[in-house]
């Protein structure tokens, strides 16, 4: 008798759906701390900040409608065009040397020595110094007169070159301070480096493989996830690229009144750019605008590279 | 189907929130006390009625050391607090301006705060501070007519004063006196070409070439330009308000001399720009230190407000330093920079009235008297001629008598009536405030660094400049103040 058999499934469904309800509302009365924070914070600062882009808003008076002036002005704006090709030079130049350097220390730190678990402290140590820290520390390190670097060199017999002062050295300064800190991505890398399994080295060994062709076929598609993972998360970093130079244009010669771009504007990057116009001038919806902008720069170079990368990419790691 | 309700619940739960959070100050904030009327009903015993809370922000740090800011502040809000019971007063240190801005722009109500001066017109026009002009008016006793000219100049914008000068400062000469000695200068220079002059023959390189002592460091970063330019009597904006005057020859003479400083240096010595910034970056962490480029000798001279003189009186008593007036272009009138940290009243604030009640009474000359010890007794310098007068006339002869200072045993220093007699006597013109200062001196700053760096001539960075903000002129004029 189907009727018999079918109705203690519907009143066993109709329990477990309320068991399911109670256990949902449960759930989310646990996940509503977070709900709340992601709305507040996040949600509606975006929202806020996507209305604003199209306003005149100086953050005392209410936001007056402009439409895509803001978006028009942006892109005539020459600041916009320095900031945004010193934030790209980052990006394209930076990211792959301080990703390569944390790579490095990893493998370095992979080896099986003597005293490695200081070394690997001693290494994670300056990631742990708040960004402000290092920078003020840098400003002395980079010293061109009296900092370490600078008399390193003088060693060899070179003159070090003025890292803080000349346009052309102020950015590869900010590279070499990204790779003293990239501790923690090193420590990632070296997860992963961990995760390989060491059967695939024998098999590769038995074959006559070197070192080099075991790098380049075993160890860098079995570890590509984290360094597509890295380089995703290194892109969204350098793209907003904000503390260490700010303090660099506020300690060097080109501090004043108002957020410097340090020597010839060499320092003056995207969110540097943007604090500027916000804070110093006001211009809360053109720095909203900007804001934007970057958001769907970075949206589409992360889609890109993913995408791109995807193809790289080896899955099959478990 | 779940997801939705999660986010409806989740929205339901943030507008509840919001809504608990969205008390404006002022349907909450306390009210300002009525005048007792005669007519009331039967007379009950007397309520005692709750002090309007007025809430002060300042953008010094907390420190209550002896002279510190912050000290004298909180010292004079007891003292207010006690002389009166309508109006509480509450002061809070170490409130930058990007504390201010957010703070305001989220609905909390700092009554009154401190701002810098280059952000008084931007704010005015931006709607963030309230018209203190009926104030001014009618506060006879506070009597702003005591108040200096340029510092009033710096407190309006548009015809009306929106600001309260707090500090009267301006940029001095702090001068190693034996090195200038050495080099046959007993007396500083006064004219910018004997300046030239004397940081040519202060100027010595150690045997393999390197700097030892450098005449003056001509990037010193704290308003370099608007400084020189004070100097050279150089204006920004033409008299009607309307054109920048960037182009003019004395802009570009103030650039062009401190251009020839550097070529100076490395024509004669072969340190070229960069040579001379590294060597600032190294010298400028040191400043106001035991070893100050000027106590050290780095330096033959530089640049400063008159606050470093509180400071090598601490550290310096071992060396001859003096300091001097900035000296001017030859047959100029006596002009330099003037700088001044101003108080404002939100214009949010829900008690505008006792707001100004207490910042009157903050910025009396009275107060200011009391106030003008300053640190190490060293003199704070306030924006009122009374209060400078009384300085120069009394207040120095009696911390003179003092000879020095009990907590540091610093000495106090002589140069206290140098900085107050010039303050009085010289022309302290601050930078026109109209509503885009701060572009204007970032685009100074900017295209004028280009200048050292080689990448644009005197003439191309100052038509850069008057390209920027010509735009910006156009849009809100310079009104100057009339006196």
């Amino acid at each position: 008798m189907p009727e018999n058999t079918l109705a203690p499934n519907l009143a066993h469904n109709k329990k477990t759906s309320r068991q399911q309800k109670r256990f949902f509302w449960i759930g989310l009365a646990f996940a509503s701390p977070w709900i709340i924070g992601f709305l507040l914070f996040k949600v509606y600062p975006i929202c806020s900040a996507i209305y604003f882009s199209f306003t005149k808003y100086n953050m005392f008076k209410p936001p007056e409608w402009i439409g895509l002036d803001n978006y028009k002005e942006l892109f005539t704006d020459p600041y916009v065009k320095k900031s945004f090709a010193n934030t790209t030079y980052m990006v394209i130049v930076g990211l792959p040397i301080s990703l390569s350097f944390a790579m490095v220390m990893a493998m370095i730190m992979n080896l099986r020595a003597k005293g490695m678990p200081l070394f690997r402290t001693i290494l994670y140590l300056p990631s742990v110094v708040p960004s402000m820290a290092s920078a003020l520390l840098f400003l002395w390190v980079m010293n061109s007169r009296y900092g370490i670097v600078n008399n390193m060199i003088s060693f060899i017999g070179l003159k070090g070159p003025s890292w803080l002062n000349d346009p052309d050295w102020t950015k590869p300064t900010l590279i070499i301070m990204g790779c003293w800190g990239c501790g923690g991505t090193a420590v990632i890398f070296l997860a992963a480096l961990k995760s390989v399994p060491t059967h695939l080295y024998e098999a590769a060994r038995l074959d006559g493989a070197g070192k080099w062709r075991q790098f380049w076929t075993i160890t860098i598609p079995m570890i590509s996830p984290t360094i597509q993972f890295q380089f995703i998360m290194g892109i969204n970093s350098m793209f907003q690229y904000f503390t260490q130079a700010f303090v660099f244009n506020m300690f060097t010669g080109s501090a004043g009144q108002v957020t410097g771009g340090g020597p010839a504007n060499s320092m003056l990057f995207y969110s540097i750019n943007l604090y500027r116009e916000a804070f110093d001038y006001l211009n809360m919806g053109y720095a909203s605008a900007l804001a934007m902008v970057l958001f769907i720069i970075i949206l589409v170079v992360t889609f890109v590279a993913m995408r791109v990368s995807d193809r790289m990419v080896n899955y099959d790691v478990e | 189907m779940k997801k939705l309700i999660a986010l409806l619940l989740a929205m339901v739960m943030v507008l509840s929130l919001a809504a608990c959070g969205n008390d404006t100050p002022e349907t909450t904030g306390p009210k300002e006390t009525k005048p007792a009327v005669n007519n009331d009903p039967v007379e009950t015993q007397p309520v005692a009625k709750e002090p309007v809370e007025v809430t002060i922000w300042h953008l010094f740090g907390e420190s209550l050391e002896n002279g510190a800011p912050h000290m004298y502040y909180v010292e004079w809000a007891e003292r207010f607090n006690a002389s009166q019971d309508e109006i509480h007063v509450t002061v809070l240190g170490g409130k930058s301006a990007t504390d201010i801005q957010t703070a305001i722009a989220a609905g909390e109500t700092p009554d009154i705060f401190m701002n810098y001066w280059n952000n008084a017109a931007q704010w005015a026009n931006a709607g963030a501070l309230l018209d203190l002009t009926p104030y001014y008016e009618a506060d006879t006793a506070w009597n702003y007519k005591d108040i200096m000219p340029g510092a009033l100049a710096l407190s309006q914008y548009d015809g009306k004063f929106y600001s309260v000068p707090n500090s009267y400062s301006t940029t001095f000469m702090f001068y190693n006196a034996d090195i200038l000695s050495a080099a046959g200068w007993d007396t500083f220079p006064t004219t910018t070409d004997e300046l030239m002059q004397c940081i040519k023959d202060t100027t010595v390189a150690n045997e393999d070439g390197s700097i030892k002592t450098l005449g003056l460091l001509p990037n010193m970063p704290w308003l370099d330009t608007e400084m020189w330019a004070a100097a050279f009597n150089a204006n920004w904006i033409s008299e009607d308000g309307k054109t920048s005057t960037a182009t003019d020859p004395a802009n570009k003479a103030m650039f062009q001399f401190i251009l020839d400083i550097y070529k100076f240096y490395e024509e004669e010595f072969g340190w070229d720009a960069l040579a001379i910034n590294d060597f600032g970056d190294t010298v400028r962490g040191n400043r106001a230190t035991a070893n100050d480029p000027v106590l050290t000798g780095e330096v033959a001279m530089r640049w400063n407000s008159e606050n470093l003189a509180a400071t090598l009186a601490v550290h310096g008593k071992d060396v001859n330093w003096k300091m001097a007036w900035f000296p001017n272009v030859e047959g100029g009138e006596a002009r330099a920079l003037l700088t001044s940290n101003v108080w404002q009243i939100n214009a949010k604030s829900a008690n505008p009235d006792a707001a100004w009640k207490a910042l009157a009474d903050l910025t009396s000359a009275e107060n200011q008297k009391i106030m003008a010890v300053g640190e190490n007794n060293n003199g704070y310098f306030y924006a009122r001629r009374s209060v400078l007068e009384y300085m120069n006339d009394t207040l120095a002869d009696e911390l003179g008598a003092a000879k020095e200072d009990p907590a540091t045993g610093a000495k106090v220093t002589e140069n206290l009536k140098v900085i107050t007699e010039a303050m009085l006597n010289g022309n302290l013109q601050a930078f026109p405030n109209f509503a885009y200062v701060n572009e204007y001196l970032n685009a100074i700053s900017n295209y004028g660094g280009l200048i050292f760096t080689g990448d644009m001539t005197v003439d191309e960075a100052m038509q850069a400049v008057v390209d920027e903000i010509q735009p910006l002129l156009d849009e809100s004029p310079y009104v100057p103040y009339e006196g």
